[in-house]
């Protein structure tokens, strides 16, 4: 698709604002990652606020370190793909402060589509559930990073956005910028932030979405704005009254890496094997996590339909 | 050409990893959690599968796991995991057990809850893993 210029400007510089290279905010943020969880070490270590677990921690940092490996190693594949879908893009977006506006929030809400469906399909969640994992909340939990997730379809959720005519470097910055921000809400040394908590993603907005209460599942998806939360209903804010508890339902009984990137993905395979039907087998990969034929696991619906019948009991009694 | 910049930066990382994990050793995060007698095992399956009904319960002789036949046939299972528990139920049908010289070894069918040995088993789950 050729470059169409609007008033005062050429094509040569319709190109130029169109194949402008950002730099990779996520690279140069790591040297004030490893400062800042020195320094919450440090502050949890002197004021018992908050936890950490070294084996939790390595496990977590090693996480983080394969997910840039396999970034390097797949990177290109998600890259040719944002490009291929914009040759075929439907205007031509420079780099522009509106353009870079309307990106951010149109990427902010692609996280939360692509954040919500992660929870709520098995086939997202496999991938996603490793970051879930750590039973602790601080900033290493942050880097606690999927090795499967782009390599397994994630990053469809961004196409529509290049589609749309957004160059894909503004939709990768702005990608970027968003992991970043959310770098700081995993922790549980900052309470809450006043206004702030009306309209972004706070380190207690986030300790709900990591929490396994019942009453805190599936809520708070949020990127960067929680506004996403606010309008689509998925809302829930922290209770001083009830502590987030945090790791999965089905907490894992390792700290190996290996075993934390692949146990929901061989856990669906053994299932696939199993199934007895086309249906069966959807169900297993595509339905809620925990689905099953005959509705003997626990999944989120189930476990709010649980506990909100114990409260109902204990309110009658 | 990018690529030594992205090896120099995995390698940095990979430094940056061993450290912070040496730093949390050192500055004393690694506690252990333990299951220390039938009582916290039973408040664990309350918590867990509320409304479950223990018919028999072990203990890792160290406290470091423990495990319950459940009355509905499941069998639950909790770990120490550093300072944290993990606790998981198996229908009794996919847990495999194995006598060892030092107790009894727990095998479940979950690439995500590796064996668990309970050091000095009870009579009841020797038996179980001889038959």
């Amino acid at each position: 698709v050729a470059a169409r210029p609007g008033r005062g400007l050429t094509s040569a510089r319709v190109a130029d604002r169109l194949s402008f290279v950002p730099p990779d905010v996520v690279s140069y943020a790591i040297p004030v990652f490893v400062a800042l969880i020195v320094a919450e070490m440090l502050y949890v270590r002197a004021s018992r606020r908050g936890a950490y677990e070294a084996a939790d921690t390595a496990a977590s940092l090693c996480m983080g370190l394969g997910n840039s490996v396999v970034k390097i190693l797949a990177g290109g594949a998600v890259v040719a793909a944002y490009t291929a879908v914009y040759a075929w893009r439907l205007f031509d977006i420079p780099w522009a402060p509106w353009s870079m506006a309307l990106c951010f929030l149109a990427e902010d809400l692609a996280y939360y589509g692509f954040h919500r469906i992660s929870h709520e399909r098995r086939w997202f969640w496999a991938s996603h559930v490793v970051h879930h994992t750590s039973q602790h909340y601080n900033l290493g939990t942050a880097l606690r990073q999927t090795w499967t997730g782009n390599l397994t379809g994630a990053f469809v959720f961004w196409l529509p956005l290049v589609l749309i005519g957004f160059p894909p470097a503004m939709v990768l910055f702005f990608s970027g910028l968003s992991l970043v921000y959310q770098f700081w809400i995993h922790t549980e040394v900052i309470g809450r932030l006043g206004p702030l908590e009306w309209l972004f993603n706070t380190p207690s907005h986030h300790r709900v979405h990591h929490a396994t209460n019942p009453e805190y599942l599936d809520a708070n998806y949020a990127g960067v704005l929680i506004i996403w939360d606010r309008l689509f209903g998925s809302f829930v804010p922290e209770r001083d009254a009830e502590p987030p508890v945090y790791g999965v339902i089905s907490n894992l009984g390792s700290f190996n890496p290996l075993r934390i990137a692949l146990h929901e993905w061989l856990g669906m395979l053994r299932d696939l094997a199993r199934a007895r039907s086309l249906r069966e087998a959807l169900g297993y990969a595509f339905g809620p996590p925990g689905w099953s034929p005959d509705g003997s696991r626990k999944t989120s619906r189930s476990i709010k339909q649980a506990w909100a019948a114990r409260r109902g009991a204990r309110a009658l009694a | 050409v990018k690529l030594p910049a992205e090896l120099v930066l995995l390698a940095g990382s990979a430094v940056a990893v061993a450290s912070l994990a040496a730093f949390a050793w050192l500055l004393g995060f690694r506690s252990r959690a333990r299951i220390a007698d039938a009582g916290e095992l039973a408040a664990l399956v309350a918590r867990e599968e509320p409304g479950a009904r223990i018919v028999e319960a072990g203990l890792d002789a160290g406290g470091a796991a423990a495990v319950a036949w459940l009355a509905d046939g499941r069998v639950f299972v909790a770990k120490s995991m550093g300072s944290r528990v993990a606790t998981r139920s198996f229908p009794a049908a996919e847990v495999r057990l194995r006598a060892r010289r030092d107790g009894v070894e727990l095998r479940f069918a979950d690439l995500g809850f590796p064996a668990v040995v309970l050091r000095r088993a009870p009579a009841w789950l020797r038996a179980r893993a001889a038959a």
